[in-house]
């Protein structure tokens, strides 16, 4: 039988341990915050903001590129066009990431619990590669069939040669425009919402009253 | 000529321009880029190569040390001022 009790809050359920959990490190104002410490106002803060839109810039036309297909980005000139903006945008991501990876390695940004912060930091730099790397096999052309068996030997040396099959156009197309691009995005995602949940680092020089739970 | 420790490759230099050619006559069918820069893309890497330890493109080098200037650059030049500065201190203007 059925009860006529209203539930009222059941704290075991994962979705209010969510909520809770949420509530407590993630509250709106830290989501959206509309200031920030005086030491940010540095162009080496810059660079994250920087990754992120060439990152923006990389999958919108990336998904212009799927949505038209190799029979028009390899022969019409605006399929040209997006496709060259999908390369550049790609070289300005690494670039923009590089600096920002030394500027967080230079300043220890991963001081005052941060630590998964620069971890989720380090997975998006290696899944980038892989992205990139599918990305360079799917030209079809002269490189991408060089660059394919190439690192088949090397993938092969190494031992994981039976799961990652790089002359597997099919295969890598999909990871490319698929699977990789995901885990990057949800990786990128987990990383910014680590920076708003832990707010910016502070200089080095600043960091005992850090430690002390001033800038939690 | 290869001097005994840091020496330039250029492999195929000679026969890059015409096999650029004939790959984007076949590849891009009649819509052919032209002009400096691709030509300038579609030439054969230039390595530098010390001894058997280091190998890199020029190519390469260039964009490490660009990354490396616009790190320096970053953290040497002063960000530009809030022009609300003035306001800052809470008393809720704009
Ligand atoms: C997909 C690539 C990446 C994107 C889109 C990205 C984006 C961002 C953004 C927007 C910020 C906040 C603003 C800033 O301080 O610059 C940030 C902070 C940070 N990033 Fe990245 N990042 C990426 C890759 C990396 C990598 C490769 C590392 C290092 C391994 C890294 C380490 C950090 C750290 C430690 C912070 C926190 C600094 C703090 O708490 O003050 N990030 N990132």
């Amino acid at each position: 039988m059925m009860s006529n009790k209203i539930e009222t809050q059941k704290p075991d359920m994962w979705t209010a341990r969510l909520r809770q959990s949420w509530q407590k490190n993630l509250p709106i104002e830290k989501l959206l915050p509309d200031t920030q410490p005086a030491y940010v106002a540095s162009w080496i803060y810059v660079f994250g903001v920087l990754t992120l839109s060439a990152l923006a810039v990389i999958i919108a036309s990336g998904v212009v590129l799927a949505f038209e297909g190799p029979s028009w980005y390899h022969i019409s000139d605006a399929g040209r066009f997006v496709n060259s903006l999908h390369f550049w945008s790609v070289q300005l991501f690494f670039f923009f990431m590089v600096v920002h990876l030394w500027g967080k390695f230079w300043m220890a940004a991963w001081r005052g619990k941060r630590q998964a912060t620069w971890i989720t930091g380090s997975i998006a730099f290696v899944v980038s590669i892989a992205t990139a790397f599918t990305g360079y096999l799917t030209q079809t052309n002269f490189d991408s069939q060089w660059i394919a068996f190439e690192a088949k030997d090397g993938f092969n040396s190494v031992g994981i040669g039976a799961w990652f099959t790089v002359t597997n156009l099919g295969q890598m197309l999909l990871m490319h425009v698929a699977f990789l691009p995901l885990v990057l995005g949800l990786i990128t995602v987990i990383h910014v919402l680590q920076v708003r949940r832990k707010g910016v680092v502070p200089p080095i020089d600043a960091f005992d009253q850090t430690l002390k739970g001033v800038n939690k | 000529m290869v001097a005994p420790f840091l020496y330039i490759e250029a492999s195929f230099k000679a026969t890059s321009l015409n096999l650029v050619k004939s790959e984007s006559a076949l590849l891009i069918r009649g819509a052919k880029v032209t002009g400096f820069f691709s030509e300038f893309m579609n030439l054969n890497a230039v390595y530098l190569k010390a001894n058997s330890w280091l190998s890199i493109s020029v190519s390469n080098l260039v964009v490490i040390i660009s990354m490396l200037v616009i790190f320096f650059i970053a953290i040497s030049i002063p960000f530009p001022k809030d022009h609300h500065e003035s306001s800052k201190n809470g008393r809720g203007q704009k």
